[in-house]
């Protein structure tokens, strides 16, 4: 049976951003006005991905109160991994939407060439339908070349992010666009090193330690990084073997916003979510597929650009996907 | 990695950062003692991550305390993001002027310019125009300007 994907929204642009990621995905959409129509196809169809304009907070809040009225809240038929919130704005200006108990995956409705947008966002899903940290390798396919590192100390960590820098100026990627783009991964490596290993009962065991501070990365504290280059996009996944990201933590961080308040600084080796805060002000997208107690695999993905300028105004998603 | 060139002016200690801003950068042991007021040269900074924002913060909030004036010249983009993203970044200190992107539509070339904030406020937050090194070039100011200016709003 193909698959079936679910649109809720009555936005003229959505079906056409739709059609280019079923297209990729060699999927069906039904496309339904709004929640309440979208119930009883919920109750029909397996749909492994559903789209929902957020863009005014009340389509939300009638998508939520009809789901608990039919199905509950842990409905099957709803579960974060599948639905994709479609906006308006940024979500740095959507941090209602982050607190939905539906919130899976997240962008802003492509400003420009809907099409290209869409397959991008296709060719995305497609390589996250399987579990396990080969994303890139499936995102890039034969096009791509997909390399990979494993971190055995934590001093090759700034080892690690100058590859990259060099490895996206050799690529004839703009200076500023592979600083932005080191910075992030610099960011996910410090998150893979020092927040995610546990102890047997998942209490934190470097959380606070200095980040200056060398230390071997043996067993399951090896941390695995790819980067994949096509000419058109390019991706850097970072893999720790955990599997201990805290969904509630990190939707908490993605909400924090220092514009507004000011940043407080407080003691221990991190720096309290500014790293996250960071990598949602650059202009690539981010995803996080985190398997509980195994493994969480973060992945920046970039198209690039002559230019900072339309680095910036790329189509962007975000997306936290956690598995039992 | 880093490095800090320390010059001693007039108006007192500049300091040229040239870089990247991490865990391994201690502000107060490579600037050392200060004397009177400071000034850092920032358009050497290439990126700035978040235990160097940590490290950055403390040590400026340091001097503030202490009663020290220090003021930030030429600020390159990962200073400017730093201080449209976290609203006391400055940490009090003057941002006196900041380098401005460029990038030429037809060579791809990319250049920066310097420009006071007296200036950039003077102008209304108006990008001052720019031109590319080469003869029938365009260079376009590569960046969004209402992002980029917005620590400069009111």
């Amino acid at each position: 049976m193909p698959k079936e994907l679910l649109l809720i929204s009555d936005h003229p642009e959505d079906p056409a951003f739709l059609a280019e990621v079923s297209q990729v995905l060699g999927a069906k959409v039904l496309t339904v006005p709004d929640a309440s129509e979208a119930m009883d196809a919920l109750v029909d169809h397996n749909f492994s991905a559903i789209f929902l304009d957020v863009s005014k907070i009340t389509r939300l809040r009638n998508f939520e109160m009809e789901v608990q009225k039919r199905f509950g809240l842990l409905g099957e038929q709803v579960q974060q991994s599948r639905m994709h919130f479609i906006s308006d704005k940024p979500l740095s200006e959507k941090r209602d939407v982050i607190q939905s108990p539906f919130f899976g995956s997240f962008f802003q409705r492509p400003q420009t060439d809907v099409e290209d947008a869409g397959k991008y966002y296709g060719r995305m899903l497609q390589a996250g339908e399987e579990k396990g940290s080969n994303f890139l390798v499936r995102f890039f396919g034969d096009e791509g070349e997909v390399q990979e590192a494993a971190l055995e100390r934590s001093a090759q960590k700034q080892e690690a992010a100058e590859a990259v820098r060099n490895y996206l100026l050799q690529g004839k990627v703009p200076a500023r666009i592979a600083n932005t783009l080191t910075n992030v991964v610099d960011e996910l490596l410090m998150n893979a090193i020092y927040d995610a290993p546990g102890d047997e009962f998942g209490r934190p065991l470097y959380s606070i330690t200095s980040r200056a501070e060398d230390r071997e990365l043996s067993g399951r504290e090896e941390v695995a990084m790819k980067i994949g280059f096509d000419g058109v996009y390019v991706g850097v996944s970072v893999t720790d073997h955990f599997g201990s990201l805290d969904r509630t933590r990190l939707l908490n961080h993605v909400s924090i916003n220092y514009r507004d308040q000011e940043y407080k600084l407080r003691q221990g080796g991190a720096g309290a979510g500014l790293g996250l805060a960071s990598i949602l002000n650059t202009g690539g997208s981010l995803l996080y597929h985190c398997e509980d107690g195994k493994r969480t695999e973060a992945i920046l993905l970039s198209k690039v650009f002559e230019n900072y300028r339309d680095f910036r105004g790329q189509f962007r998603f975000f997306s936290a996907r956690f598995y039992g | 990695m880093i490095s800090i060139n320390k010059q001693q002016t007039k108006d007192g200690l500049l300091v040229e950062v040239v870089g990247a801003i991490e865990e391994n950068v201690h502000l107060e042991q490579m600037i050392g003692p200060l004397k009177g007021p400071l000034i850092v040269n920032c358009k050497g900074v290439t990126r700035i991550n978040s235990v160097g924002v940590k490290t950055w913060m403390k040590y400026f909030q340091g001097l503030k305390t202490q009663g020290i004036k220090f003021k930030f010249v030429e600020c390159a983009y990962p200073i400017i993001e730093q201080l449209n993203m976290i609203s006391n970044f400055a940490c009090g200190g003057e941002v006196e002027s900041i380098l401005l992107p460029y990038s030429c539509v037809k060579c791809q070339n990319e250049f920066v310019a310097s420009c006071t904030t007296a200036e950039l406020r003077a102008s209304g937050l108006q990008v001052p125009a720019a031109k590319c090194e080469k003869p029938d070039c365009a260079a376009e100011f590569d960046d969004d300007p209402e992002e980029y200016f917005y620590f400069l709003e009111d």
